[in-house]
């Protein structure tokens, strides 16, 4: 009779079941702390800019990915945020103020249009939030007295406590700090009952209704979180820009944070990390590589597209877990290379294993 | 009476689903409902579920009326369901589906839970502890781990079972509990029900084909027929009367030679 090993609730419910599950995360976090250390500020920047996408990623991730809700509308939660954030500094609200408020301005735009359009399902959220991106980029260009319209706002550097926290070093902690708490929060959502109960909206509104899960407050809930950390990153993203306009945020910022789920993987929140990661990474890759291509291809300005584009068709036919399914394979070819090991090392003949 | 439907009506267009279906369910009953394809036994759950609204009728649960509640609200008055095909989250574990079986019992709020506060911790447990005495119940623990995905069609309904009983309700709705099943797990799952009705104390109201589990099993059986409910009683009565029998298999017809 098979044995069932003994198990640890407790244990189970932590946010890592072994102090050692916690390693990798300690390194990296050691990493991105040290990134002053070794990065130069222009790094930095990128970095910092990858954190800020990586937070609505991490919305995105939560609504798309684990909830099944399409938006195109995060480019006006992004835009709320980094216009509430410009205009609370400029009428002289401390900036402790500011960035929540921008937050929860978005948050509640987001409960506003989510209200009536999530009481529909599937196509009808993503046609409502298309049409929400569409109104906020005429706002944006109409209401000059608060936008400045197509002219734009400049962004005041935020201070805190009499600091400055302009330069790319504090603007890297503060969007590193800002991440790990949103990649916390989602983190506790997800082995929460809430999370759970995401999952069940996605994959059969019938059984999750018939378990007691209330379809339209589940999912208003994640699209305000959603939202809400969009708006956050939309706040810190006018800080490292400084200066912010309506083409910053049109349709096209949508489309970036869905890539950012379905390249990153939207099963995961850690694909909302290197899904921005992937973002921020390719221009760059792209810079460096044009001199080496033909010169034909080298003198198109839209190469970065065709490169998202190419990825995404990619991943969608051959891995729909994304860059994180990557890492999936490759660590359990990792370890079953490392028991291969172990059983030639212990003079076993290495067998067919279960799966 | 436990659950009381009284005169329910339901149409679809020019079909007339149910029509002015009565029947009472007693406390601690296994009722089972039976009849052809499209005779609306279906229907009938859908209309207990909420998800399909009677023009017509009444619905009391414990003595309350239903008909007018959201469809999350059935489960939380604790009446649990399977479906005829197999609702589960097929990507998810075992133990997480069991997990969502106890949503009902969720007593904590959003922002209790993105802090992960001490009584999400000890919450998240309790379900552990519930979801683990489910699992032990139907012989299901090997399994706990395993994504649904990868488990057989049998077991499959047997986790669909063990998601409703997670949620410790009162009226336990079986959609087809033995459809798909070998012969040997038909069985099995007649054991089920009983033990489930007589050692949980749990009422169960069931749609089912097979006459034989339906007899071993009932101590009800409703008989519906397009729509109309043509028979009620015992399970040795209902199956014996005629009326079932021309159900089925259709009147006796006056034999006829080819030629």
């Amino acid at each position: 009779m098979h044995q069932a090993p003994a198990i640890n609730r407790a244990a189970e419910v932590r946010l890592f079941r072994r102090g050692a599950d916690a390693i990798p995360y300690a390194g990296l976090a050691a990493l991105a702390v040290l990134a002053p250390v070794y990065l130069d500020d222009y790094g930095l920047a990128q970095v910092g800019l990858a954190l800020v996408y990586a937070i609505a990623g991490l919305g995105v991730v939560l609504l798309t990915g684990y909830a099944g809700q399409v938006s195109l509308g995060h480019a006006a939660f992004l835009a709320s945020g980094a216009y509430a954030e410009a205009v609370l500094l400029a009428h002289g609200v401390p900036f402790v103020v500011a960035l929540p408020a921008a937050g929860a301005l978005a948050a509640l735009l987001g409960i506003i249009v989510g209200l009536p359009a999530l009481r529909l399902s599937g196509i009808y959220l993503t046609v409502a939030t298309l049409a929400l991106a569409f109104i906020a980029e005429e706002v944006l260009a109409r209401w000059e007295p608060v936008t400045g319209g197509n002219s734009g706002l400049v962004v005041t550097a935020p201070t805190m406590l009499g600091w400055e926290l302009g330069d790319e070093r504090a603007l890297y902690y503060m969007a590193l700090a800002l991440f790990s708490l949103a990649l916390i929060g989602s983190a506790n959502l997800v082995r929460s009952p809430l999370g759970r109960a995401l999952i069940a909206v996605r994959d059969s509104e019938v059984a999750a209704s018939a378990l007691g899960v209330d379809l339209a407050r589940t999912k208003l809930t994640v699209f305000a979180f959603s939202a809400g950390l969009t708006g956050v990153a939309g706040a810190l993203y006018a800080h490292k820009i400084a200066f912010i306009s309506p083409e910053q945020f049109t349709i096209t910022a949508s489309i970036e944070l869905l890539l950012i789920a379905f390249i990153g993987g939207p099963g995961a929140l850690a694909g909302a990390l290197l899904g921005a990661g992937f973002l921020i990474g390719v221009p760059q890759i792209v810079a460096l590589a044009r001199p080496l291509l033909p010169p034909a291809i080298a003198t198109q300005n839209s190469i970065e597209a065709a490169v998202f584009g190419i990825a995404l068709i990619l991943f969608i036919r051959f891995e729909p877990r994304g860059l994180h399914g990557l890492w999936l394979r490759a660590r359990a070819s990792g370890e079953r290379i490392a028991r291969r090991r172990r059983h030639v090392a212990h003079g076993e003949r290495p067998g067919r294993e279960a799966p | 009476m436990l659950l009381e439907a009284r005169d329910l009506s339901v149409r679809f267009g020019g079909v007339q689903a149910l029509r002015a279906v009565s029947f009472a369910v007693p406390e601690g009953a296994v009722f089972a409902i039976i009849g052809p394809n499209g005779a609306g036994k279906t229907t009938l759950f859908n209309v207990i579920s909420r998800f399909i609204t009677a023009e017509a009728g009444r619905l009391r649960f414990a003595g309350r009326a239903i008909d007018r509640l959201a469809p999350h609200r059935i489960a939380a008055l604790g009446i649990a369901r399977t479906f005829q095909n197999v609702e589960l989250l097929h990507q998810a574990t075992v133990k997480d589906n069991l997990l969502l079986g106890q949503h009902v019992h969720r007593r904590t709020g959003f922002l209790a839970e993105l802090a992960f506060l001490g009584t999400v911790r000890r919450q998240e447990i309790r379900m552990r502890e519930r979801a683990d005495e489910v699992l032990d119940y139907l012989g299901l623990q090997r399994y706990r781990d395993v994504r649904v995905a990868e488990l057989p069609y049998g077991t499959r309904k047997l986790v669909e079972l063990g998601r409703a009983l997670a949620s410790a309700p009162r009226l336990l709705l079986l959609d087809e509990p033995a459809a798909g099943l070998a012969s040997e797990d038909r069985a099995d799952v007649a054991l089920r029900i009983r033990d489930v009705c007589e050692r949980r104390g749990v009422t169960v109201l069931m749609v089912e084909h097979d006459l034989g589990l339906v007899a071993a099993v009932s101590d009800h059986v409703l008989v519906l027929d397009h729509g109309v409910a043509i028979a009620e009683g015992t399970a040795a009565e209902v199956l014996e009367s005629s009326a079932v029998v021309d159900a089925y298999l259709g009147p006796p017809v006056a034999p006829t030679t080819p030629w």
